[in-house]
C-alpha cells in the first residue's frame, strides 16, 4: 500500500461513484422486486392490489415455469460441459504450436465476440425449412425444421450456444495449460505418458480453477439466455424454449403482468444468490485458482 | 515414427473440421449478401435505409458507455488497489457481486425508473444499467494492471510532491495502458452487441441501435435475402475489425480477468 497522506477520504471519493452505480441500478432493483411480487399490478396504472404470496403460489403452479426450469438446468449442464470438453481438447492441441494453429485459434474463438442475437439470425434463415442451408443435410438425418418441433428446438439452441462459445472455454483453458511448467511436458515426456493420460490425469485437475470459472460464467449465461431464443424460436413452439429470461419479458411486456415478472426476477436472484454462496464456500475451502 | 505422422494427420484434421464448422454460417453471411444485386445491395442498404443512423446510436451509445465505465473502473481500480481507506474490502465483495448480476431480472424495475425520469427513447436510459453490467469484470483487469506495478514508483512520485490524482493520471496511468485499453475494447465490444435492454429502452426508430434492427430487416426486405444478409454482414463488420486488429488484447484481457481475482 502506497503511503499518501490523507487517502482515506480520496480513496472513498475514488470508489464512490462505482458504488452509487451498483446501488442504485442493483440494490434497488432487488428490493424493487421483492415488493412488486406482492401485488398485482399491470405496470401503468397507478392502482396495485396487494395480494401477498399468490404470485408465487401461481407461478409453480404454472407448467411454462417449470419448463423454463427445466430448460435452465439442461441449458446450463449440456453447454457447460460440451464447451468445456472440446475447449480443453482444443487448448491442449494448440499448446503445441503448429503451422496455422495461431490463425485456427483466434478463427474459433471470434464467434464470442459478435452479437449473438446477428447469429441466432443468420442460424434461424440457414435452418429454414424452405430455403436453409441446412435443411438438405438435416433432412438426411430425417430431420425437418427443427425449430417448429418442440422435442429438438430448444437442442438447436443449445448447439448454436455451444458453436458460439467453445472458443471463449478453449482460450482461458488455453491460458492456464500454457502457463504450466514446462518440467511438466517434459517429464511426462521421459516417462512415456501418451496423450490421453497427460490430459485427462495431469493437466484437467490442475487447470480445475478455469473450468470452475467456466461454470460460474456457464450457470450465470444460462440463467440470461435470451437472445438465441429471442431471435430462432421466440420461446415457441408451444412455450417449448422459454427460459427464465423470455418468460419474464413476456410477463412484463407482453402480458401486462409486473407482479408476476418480478417474482420470476426474485426467482432468478435466489438462483444467482445460492451460485455465489456456493462459490464462495469452495473459494474458501480449497485454494481454487 | 508412424504413430507421430498419425497424430500429425489428426490434428490437422480436427483444426480443419473445427475451423470449417466456425467459418461455414459466416461464410454463407458474407456470400450470400451478394445475392441478387451483388454489391448493390450494400449500396442500397447504406443509402436507403438510414443504416448510418442506427450505427451512429450504436456508435454514441458505446463511446458514452465506455468513457463512464473506463473511467470510473479506473479509479476504483486504483483506490482498491493503492490505498487504504475504511469498507474497502466491504465495498470490493459488493461491487464484484454485480459480476454474478442475470440482467434481466432488473430490466423491468429499470424500465420503471427510465419511464419515472422521462428517460425511455433516450441514450440515457441505457447508460445505468450498462455499467452495471460491464464496469465490474472490466474492474478486475484494471485493478490486475494497478496492482502490478510497484508501490515503489508511486511512493516516488510522493517524494516530487504529487498528490494522489496526479501520481494517478500522469504516471500510473500511463504505465498500465495495456490493461486500460482491454478494459475500452471489452466494454465497447459488450455495450455493442447488447441487445435486450436497447430493445426494450428504445422503442423509436431514429434511436434505435444496430443490434435492434435485424429483426425488423426480417420483414422490411420480404423475400430478400441478399438485403437481410448484407445489411447483418454490415452489422458484424466492426466486431471483426477490431477483433483481427485488437486480438492480443482480448485474448489478455480475458485470462487477466479469469485466472486471478
Amino acid at each position: 500500500m502506497v503511503n499518501f497522506k490523507r487517502t482515506t477520504r480520496t480513496g472513498l471519493l475514488y470508489v464512490m461513484p462505482l458504488v452509487l452505480f451498483v446501488a442504485v441500478f442493483m440494490v434497488y432493483p432487488v428490493f424493487y422486486n421483492i415488493l412488486t411480487s406482492l401485488f398485482d399490478w399491470n405496470g401503468i396504472s397507478k392502482s396495485k392490489d396487494f395480494i401477498g404470496l399468490r404470485n408465487y403460489s401461481d407461478l409453480f403452479g404454472d407448467p411454462v415455469f417449470w419448463i423454463t426450469v427445466k430448460n435452465f438446468f439442461l441449458f446450463a449442464f449440456f453447454t457447460v460441459f460440451t464447451q468445456a470438453v472440446l475447449g480443453i481438447v482444443l487448448a491442449f492441441m494448440f499448446s503445441r504450436k503448429f503451422y496455422g494453429s495461431d490463425f485456427a485459434k483466434s478463427v474459433i474463438f471470434m464467434p464470442a465476440m459478435l452479437s449473438s442475437i446477428i447469429m441466432g439470425t443468420i442460424f434461424f434463415r440457414l435452418l429454414d425449412p424452405n430455403v436453409g442451408f441446412l435443411r438438405i443435410p438435416l433432412k438426411a438425418l430425417g430431420i425437418s425444421a427443427p425449430l417448429s418441433n418442440p422435442d429438438l428446438a430448444f437442442w438447436v439452441i443449445i448447439l448454436v450456444n455451444i458453436w458460439q462459445w467453445t472458443g471463449y472455454s478453449m482460450s482461458l483453458y488455453f491460458g492456464s495449460i500454457v502457463s504450466l511448467p514446462t518440467e511438466l511436458f517434459e517429464a511426462a515426456k521421459v516417462d512415456g505418458v501418451g496423450n490421453v493420460k497427460l490430459l485427462t490425469k495431469i493437466i484437467v485437475p490442475l487447470v480445475r480453477g478455469t473450468t470452475y470459472n467456466l461454470t460460474i460464467i456457464g450457470i450465470i449465461g444460462a440463467l440470461k439466455q435470451y437472445d438465441l431464443v429471442a431471435s430462432l424460436t421466440g420461446g415457441g413452439p408451444a412455450n417449448s424454449t422459454q427460459t427464465f429470461t423470455t418468460y419474464l419479458y413476456d410477463a412484463a411486456f407482453t402480458n401486462y403482468k409486473q407482479g408476476y415478472a418480478s417474482a420470476i426476477a426474485f426467482i432468478m436472484f435466489l438462483i444467482a444468490l445460492a451460485v455465489t454462496v456456493i462459490q464462495l464456500r469452495m473459494y474458501n475451502s480449497k485454494d481454487v485458482g | 515414427m508412424k504413430k507421430k505422422i498419425t497424430q500429425k494427420i489428426a490434428v490437422y484434421a480436427i483444426t480443419i473440421i473445427a475451423v470449417a464448422i466456425i467459418l461455414f454460417p459466416l461464410s454463407i453471411l458474407f456470400f450470400g449478401s451478394f445475392q441478387g444485386n451483388g454489391i448493390g445491395n450494400y449500396v442500397e442498404i447504406i443509402t436507403k435505409y438510414h443504416f448510418h443512423t442506427y450505427f451512429l446510436n450504436s456508435l454514441v451509445v458505446s463511446a458514452v458507455t465506455v468513457f463512464v465505465v473506463v473511467l470510473l473502473d479506473v479509479l476504483a481500480g486504483f483506490a482498491f488497489s493503492k490505498l487504504s481507506f475504511p469498507g474497502k474490502n466491504v465495498l470490493y465483495v459488493f461491487i464484484i457481486s454485480a459480476l454474478l448480476l442475470p440482467a434481466a431480472a432488473i430490466m423491468v424495475p429499470i424500465f420503471q425508473i427510465n419511464a419515472k425520469l422521462g428517460l425511455l427513447n433516450t441514450y440515457l436510459a441505457l447508460l445505468g444499467p450498462y455499467v452495471v453490467m460491464i464496469a465490474p469484470f472490466n474492474l478486475l483487469t484494471v485493478k490486475n494492471g494497478f496492482d502490478t506495478l510497484p508501490d515503489s514508483v508511486l511512493e516516488a512520485t510522493i517524494l516530487d510532491g504529487c498528490g494522489v490524482g496526479r501520481s494517478l493520471w500522469s504516471v500510473a496511468v500511463p504505465m498500465c495502458k495495456p490493461s486500460i485499453i482491454m478494459a475500452v475494447i471489452w466494454t465497447f465490444l459488450s455495450s455493442w452487441n447488447e441487445y435486450l435492454f436497447a430493445f426494450i429502452m428504445l422503442r423509436k426508430e431514429r434511436i434505435m441501435t444496430i443490434t435492434v434492427i435485424p429483426t425488423k430487416f426480417q420483414s422490411m426486405y420480404g423475400g430478400r435475402m441478399g438485403m437481410l444478409y448484407s445489411s447483418l454482414f454490415l452489422i458484424l463488420l466492426p466486431s471483426i475489425i477490431l477483433y483481427f486488429i485488437m486480438q492480443k488484447f482480448i485474448v489478455g484481457g480475458l485470462n487477466a480477468g479469469a485466472v486471478k481475482e
